[in-house]
């Protein structure tokens, strides 16, 4: 454990602990800087001023910024590093495959403390040879190479910043881990690690072992293109493992079929919706899910990252989707580092406009159930059940009424006949 | 390190030039004898055409064309010369200078040297060469992070100087960066080249065979 009092002022605790959140942010910005698949060259950055953190030139962007504040209060700064922050990368197939390569994780080990290092310029000296060890190391790892790759084949790499307990599960069996120097501190010793996976292959659940189809594990010749090859053969079994637990999402967007009249079929819908109003009990964010589903999703959610989700880093731990409107607080959104074809390109803008909606806000409506639902999931069922039961009461005291419709439309049907 | 005669640039390129990033800062700008601002740092990427690897480096012109300019020399020496494998190795050292007295010249003394042994092979055939382009990456990733390991360690490295004393401890030639001061040397026996100055009172902390 670090020493109490190991600053002889306050006032050093307060700049450690700025500095501790700049080498946070910045290092979360290098590493998805590395794995955004764009090679760094001369004069590629405009010259900043001369006051930039580390004395390094670091990108700035404010959405990873924003992942990065999302996973690390700013009111708790040397807690949470304590407690560990990481980076996750992962690669997403065009078909909706997630294989997470890498975990980047910063971490404050109070075991390692050095209560000689007192000058705080020293410390934000270090602070910076070690960002530039990062920097150095991201450039080795499987993961860069595959990024560099993004913009010829048909994948996307992914983030997420979180902090906590590490998924190392979601790296598979076989996982290598490097440490890009540690830095000694009176408050325990700052070191960024990452853990990576060298096994490239999808395995379906461990229970199948014997089907695990292996893959290249060459970072030569690692191409997703094997995954999704793989992957396509195992879609089936993985479907049948996991649609009996999975409730349908609706917010998905749902497909039209292949050559469908997208006009015929909106207005299809709308005639739909005209004449069969949707009951309120409908809006809530899983409406085909039944009650009792419910209930084992909210529990499973803890169940899954022991059991389901560790079986298999591609089913349903941490899912990339792209449209989820109803992450798990702890599952911060996945961010989209590249559009693959897209520079300088018509399909840029429809690239763009699939990131807007990628993280867009939740619709107002939405926000507020999910407000809701997201207190405690039970709650949620119990407004749901007390809606329907509100629904079920009115339709039951109008229940004359549409016994008379019914004879009313049986007459009309007679009178037609006849 | 066994490598292809091709290789041997990108290879000593490649350490010497992860660890002139860690051992350079940006341009000090002294405001009074003790007081100082230091400039921003950039760097770039650097696709390797013979070896499917990438490292990083400052981002300076004038530093990149010195540091290939004394590797070149090393790798044509060593690719013409006549011994069976032929051997050399090239050293980058970071030295201080010490004030002497009239007339002597300043003194140099290391503080770090980083070595790397280099021996040449032939490959025979497709997948004898694919084999040693492989081992050749993975020697390399394992040799940066061993450099990351050892600079943050952070056992030696001179003071931060005041401003008269700027010149004793790095590099201030270039416009847009400032390194420790260093050498690159090189021979061809296979052994470390040996280090100028006085050897007796050198600093060396670690030295990087590969």
């Amino acid at each position: 454990m670090a020493p109490d009092a190991a600053f002889s002022n306050i006032s050093d605790k307060n700049e450690f602990t700025k500095f501790a959140k700049f080498l946070a942010y910045k290092g979360v910005q290098v590493i998805v800087e590395s794995r955004k698949g764009v090679k760094i060259e001369a004069n590629s950055k405009p010259r900043t001023t001369d006051s930039d953190w580390f004395n390094l030139q670091i990108p700035d962007s404010p959405e990873v910024n924003q992942a990065t504040k999302n996973a690390l209060p700013s009111d708790k700064i040397l807690e949470t590093i304590r407690s560990q922050l990481h980076v996750e990368i992962s690669v997403q197939t065009e078909d909706g495959d997630e294989m997470v390569l890498e975990l980047w994780t910063l971490e404050l080990d109070e075991a390692q403390f050095d209560t000689s290092l007192k000058a705080m310029n020293t410390v934000y000296f270090r602070m910076g040879i070690l960002l530039k060890s990062v920097i150095t190391i991201s450039r080795i790892t499987p993961a860069y190479h595959l990024s560099r790759k993004q913009r010829t084949e048909s994948f996307t790499i992914f983030y997420r910043v979180y902090n906590g307990e590490p998924k190392l599960k979601a790296l598979g069996d076989s996982v290598k881990k490097i440490q890009a120097g540690m830095l000694k501190t009176p408050l325990g010793g700052l070191c960024f690690t990452v853990s990576y996976r060298t096994n490239f292959s999808i395995s379906p659940n461990t229970s199948e072992k014997s089907k695990t189809l292996l893959l290249k594990s060459d970072h030569f010749e690692l191409s997703p293109k094997h995954v999704i090859f793989e992957s396509k053969k195992t879609k089936i079994i993985k479907e049948k493992e996991v649609k009996p637990t999975r409730p349908v999402d609706l917010n998905k967007p749902l497909r039209l079929a292949a050559f469908a009249d997208e006009i015929i079929i909106q207005k299809a819908i709308n005639e739909f919706f005209e004449k069969i109003p949707i009951p309120k009990f409908k809006k809530y964010p899983r409406p085909k899910t039944p009650i009792k589903d419910k209930a084992m999703e909210s529990k499973s959610t803890q169940d899954l990252d022991l059991t389901i989700m560790s079986k298999s880093p591609t089913s349903l731990e941490l899912p990339p989707k792209k449209f989820s409107g109803f992450r798990g607080e702890n599952e911060p959104p996945l961010k989209l580092l590249h559009f693959p074809f897209a520079d300088n390109h018509p399909i840029r803008e429809l690239a763009e406009f699939y990131k807007d909606f990628f993280n867009a806000p939740h619709l107002k409506l939405t926000e507020e159930q999910h407000q809701v639902s997201k207190d405690i999931d039970l709650k949620e069922l119990e407004m749901g059940s007390e809606d329907l039961s509100k629904d079920l009461e009115l339709y039951e005291s109008s229940v004359l009424e549409f016994d008379e419709l019914l004879a009313d439309m049986c007459r009309s049907a007679e009178w037609s006949g006849n | 390190m066994s490598m292809e005669g091709r290789q041997v640039d990108e290879v000593v390129a490649s350490i010497f030039h992860t660890v002139l990033f860690h051992r350079s800062s940006g341009k000090f700008t002294y405001n009074n004898e003790e007081s100082y601002s230091i400039r921003t740092v950039s760097y770039i990427d650097v696709d390797c055409d013979f070896i499917d690897f990438t490292y990083v480096c400052c981002e300076s012109d004038a530093l990149g064309r010195c540091v290939k300019k004394e590797i070149s020399e090393f790798s044509d020496m060593l690719r013409t010369a006549s011994s069976c494998p032929p051997r050399g190795s090239i050293s980058l050292e970071f030295f201080q200078k010490r004030r002497a007295r009239w007339p002597f010249q300043p003194e140099c003394v290391p503080w770090e040297v980083w070595t790397v042994c280099c021996e040449l092979t032939e490959t025979r055939n497709d997948h004898d060469m694919h084999s040693r382009h492989e081992s050749v990456v993975e020697m390399l990733q394992d040799k940066i992070v061993h450099i990351t390991e050892i600079i943050n360690r952070h056992e030696y490295v001179p003071k931060m100087p005041s401003r008269s004393d700027a010149d004793l401890i790095f590099d201030t030639s270039y416009a847009d960066i400032q390194p420790y001061l260093f050498k690159i040397q090189y021979n061809l026996s296979g052994a470390p080249p040996t280090s100028v100055g006085n050897t007796v009172r050198k600093l060396i902390r670690d030295t990087l065979s590969l």
